[in-house]
């Protein structure tokens, strides 16, 4: 068996997987589906909205599509406004269905697979959150991007 | 013997004497109609209620009724009847008197017989002209109705499917009792249309019904309302075919009704009587018109965007039309862009060739995108005149309904405007021209004892200004007595007693457009009068404009619809500011003033800053003290204003503002972009608008401004 009918064979011995984005927002790891990531902006400046609003920080043009960012710490309540103001972090740039929207972040970690069935739902759907996964004795928490309105 | 005749009307002969009566109408015969006879006025005006009759050749001299006094009962109950007088020398002076009482014509016995037979032969040939005619604009005009009809069932289906999830207040709900409140008043304006009428009026009670809570969306009811929405299609369809549906609609409507009042029968007990008794017409029923390229004429129907059409014309789709308008919009504001890229070009040292081929592209792009504009909207206008077509019909058949005589004018109508605002203006001016009919307009006698033309006058009148279209509806008639309006404002609660009598007579007309209201006793016809004027309102309020009413009690009413001619895109001439570190962008339509700061009188009024304006004493601040600190609640405004900026006085009605802003950058004109399902609307804001490739600056609304200042 050669190395790559091994990885194939890795992989269906996996069962199915799902991709996130792995944020850190405060003292907790979040994920985001990787189908709905479009893209991620880093170094880049947005203009802020002229009226305060929770969580919002301001509208981005990219390419001419203008679109809003939110503060997705202070969205899942792990982080202030404020923070957005360091001018660190990125953007990542999410589309669900016919909505693109723009969720800052502080600390973008890295991708990763999670096989489905190590995804617990979480039975709340007020929360954004919709699955629970524990990795070495650490909770992450992914998000269900339909529910950011 | 059953005789067919060219004319399916009767001439009636009216004379005493049975000699002569026989005489006259033999010499009838043969002209293309039946002739009829009375021995006396009394009989012809029995008769008149039972035949049709389009002429009638009357003795003058007769015991009882004369032929004058006849003709003149004639005349107010059948307007268009034909009155010949014959008469004996003797009585012609007397006659002659007469002819103002509207007689056609005058014809000598015995003499004039001759000519009795050339007049009445051409009597029957424009009498069948003008039926011909009739019937010709009879056909334009449910056409034009049908396809109306049609086109708002389309629209409504769309959001039947999403009424499942709606709340009862919500604007769908609302949209679709508006719409089948506008299809069942349109059909009631035709005789022919008492099955649509019926149908339709059972649909809005259920809308109704939706609207005042009494009725839960579900999935059956959704199918209900498609089923009900199907069925009116075949009305329709063969209402403009001229063709009689032979279908039993009772116990459908029946079931509607049970449905509105709460008793909801199985859904599939409502669909079985659709199905049963359309199902079979359905197979026969091809789409009306060339608009309906459907075969199911559900919501998901729209396959094609573009049907052909002619030769030289296509239908486009409204979707396909906005995406090509957003597409000018971006246009423009590449243009733009490529015009502040020339002026950070012009800075630095660019060949004289090199700089003058750019400016002559930047002048090729300006013209082209100010063409495509012109372009479009030109594509989006209809001339007034196709919208306006179904009125002198309407207006004649109410009158006839009311017994009124009433002459409507109409001018300015080859007027071309938007689409949207034509269909608007068509749907709901009938309720306006109803109401100055039935409500408006007095009996003939009525206006004769109050020094009035016994014939009524509505004005219909379009014209455009540079940024909007007024349309007038005018009568000549009662028009409204006030003090009935504030009893009844008072009972509906709609004001105290004290608010009431302090309020000026302007506002107090207003009150007609509230929900439900009316001032008449009685409500005839399944009409709901209180419903059309607060749609029609809502309607036009919806386009952005406004509705005034102006009336003077026994002189007559003048209702002004003031409607902004919309833009292809909103592109706005603006000037672009800095405001606490925001671009903000302020419409010219919006600012009455620039001044400086070192200019104005500056005082403080309550604890506020405030700047003197025409004589009047403005409140100053920057944006968000008047977003974030209303004039009324606590003043937190910025005190520190620089002598050298800039203040530009807002304006909107009654209210004004003095705006502060850091520093003017540029005068523009921007392409204003709705904020998106995100934002969705920022108080005092009304979009976005993009500066070059990276910056977005915010559009100052000046109305949602001052509504924010002057809040509470």
């Amino acid at each position: 068996m050669n190395f790559f009918q091994e990885a194939i064979e890795e992989q269906k011995s996996k069962g199915p997987q799902r991709g996130y984005l792995l944020i850190q927002a405060g003292d907790q790891k979040f994920g985001i589906p990787m189908d709905q990531v479009v893209e991620v902006l880093e170094s880049r400046r947005w203009n802020p909205l002229p009226v305060r609003r929770n969580h919002l920080l301001g509208v981005i043009n990219l390419r001419g599509v203008v679109f809003t960012i939110y503060h997705l710490a202070s969205l899942l309540g792990k982080g202030k406004m404020s923070d957005a103001e360091s001018g660190q972090g990125c953007i990542i740039v999410v589309q669900d269905g016919q909505r693109t929207f723009g969720l800052w972040v502080e600390k973008m970690l890295h991708v990763q697979d999670f096989p489905e069935d190590e995804l617990h739902t979480l039975e709340d759907t007020q929360l954004l959150v919709s699955h629970l996964c524990v990795v070495e004795h650490e909770s992450i928490l992914m998000m269900d991007v339909r529910r950011v309105a | 013997m059953n005789m067919t005749y060219a004319l399916n009307e009767k001439m009636m002969v009216v004379e005493d004497d049975a000699d002569l009566r026989d005489a006259i109408s033999e010499s009838l015969q043969g002209i293309g109609c039946e002739v009829i006879a009375a021995a006396s006025g009394e009989d012809a005006l029995e008769a008149m209620r039972q035949e049709c009759v389009f002429a009638i050749v009357s003795d003058y001299r007769m015991p009882g009724i004369n032929g004058l006094e006849l003709c003149r009962r004639v005349k107010e109950e059948f307007p268009k009847v034909k009155f010949v007088i014959l008469t004996g020398y003797a009585d012609k002076n007397a006659v002659l008197e007469g002819l103002r009482v509207g007689i056609d014509d005058l014809l000598e016995k015995p003499q004039d017989l001759i000519r009795l037979r050339d007049m009445a032969e051409k009597f029957v040939s424009d009498r069948i002209s003008a039926i011909k005619k009739e019937q010709e604009e009879m056909r334009l005009i449910r056409k034009i109705f049908c396809d109306d009809a049609n086109s708002l069932l389309k629209d409504m289906e769309k959001n039947i499917v999403r009424i499942e999830n709606a709340d009862s207040q919500s604007e769908v709900v609302d949209d679709l009792f508006r719409r089948a409140n506008a299809l069942k008043e349109s059909a009631s304006a035709f005789q022919g249309a008492e099955k649509i009428c019926a149908v339709t009026q059972a649909y809005e009670n259920l809308f109704q019904a939706i609207r005042s809570g009494k009725l839960v969306p579900s999935q059956s009811l959704t199918q209900v309302l498609l089923q009900a929405s199907g069925v009116i299609k075949i009305l329709i369809s063969d209402f403009e075919g001229f063709k009689e549906t032979k279908i039993n609609l009772q116990p459908f409507v029946e079931a509607l009704n049970r449905w509105t009042q709460g008793r909801t029968p199985a859904a599939e007990q409502v669909l079985s009587l659709t199905n049963r008794d359309s199902g079979a017409l359905q197979q026969d029923h091809k789409p009306a018109s060339g608009q309906q390229n459907s075969k199911s004429g559900g919501p998901e129907s729209e396959q094609s965007a573009a049907v052909f059409n002619s030769d030289d014309s296509f239908v486009v789709s409204n979707e396909k039309l906005h995406a090509f308008m957003d597409l000018s919009g971006e246009l423009l504001v590449l243009k733009n862009a490529y015009d502040a890229t020339m002026r950070q070009i012009s800075k630095f040292a660019v060949p004289p060739q090199q700089k003058l081929v750019l400016e002559e592209l930047n002048q090729s792009l300006e013209r082209i995108s100010g063409q495509i504009q012109s372009q479009i909207t030109d594509v989006r206008k209809v001339e007034l005149k196709a919208a306006f077509q179904k009125f002198p019909r309407f207006v004649r058949q109410v009158s006839q309904d009311f017994r009124k005589h009433v002459n409507l004018e109409m001018n300015g109508i080859d007027l071309g405007v938007d689409r949207k605002i034509a269909r608007c203006l068509s749907e709901n001016l009938v309720h306006l021209l109803r109401n100055s009919v039935e409500h408006g307009i007095e009996l003939p006698r009525r206006r004769a004892d109050t020094g009035k033309p016994e014939q009524g006058k509505i004005s219909v009148s379009a014209r455009q200004t540079d940024q909007h279209i007024v349309v007038t509806v005018e009568d000549d008639g009662l028009g409204i007595e006030l003090e009935r309006v504030r009893r009844k404002a008072m009972e509906m609660n709609l004001a105290d007693k004290q608010t009431l009598f302090s309020m000026n007579d302007q506002d107090v007309a207003d009150f007609v457009f509230a929900q439900g209201f009316t001032t008449a006793e009685d409500k005839t016809g399944g009409l709901e009068r209180g419903t059309g004027m607060s749609v029609l309102k809502s309607e036009i309020v919806r386009l952005g404009g406004t509705v005034k009413i102006d009336t003077t009690f026994g002189l007559g009413t003048k209702i002004t619809i003031t409607v902004p001619v919309p833009k292809p895109v909103l592109i706005e001439n603006s000037l672009l500011a800095v405001s606490g570190g925001h671009q903000i962008v302020i419409p010219l339509v919006n600012i009455t003033k620039i001044a400086s700061v070192r200019d104005l009188m500056l005082s403080k009024v309550d604890g506020r800053m405030t700047c003197q304006h025409e004589g009047m004493t403005v409140p100053l601040g920057d944006y968000k003290s008047f977003i974030e600190s209303p004039l009324h609640g606590s003043s937190a405004e910025k005190e520190a204003f620089l002598a050298d900026a800039l203040v530009l006085i807002i304006s909107h009605g009654k209210h004004s503002v003095a705006l502060y802003v850091d520093r003017v950058v540029d005068q523009r004109e921007v392409v204003v972009r709705p904020f998106d399902n995100v934002v969705r609307s920022l108080p005092g804001f009304k979009g976005t608008s993009l500066l070059d490739s990276e910056q977005v600056a915010f559009v100052l609304d000046g109305e949602s401004l001052l509504n924010e200042a002057f809040a509470g």
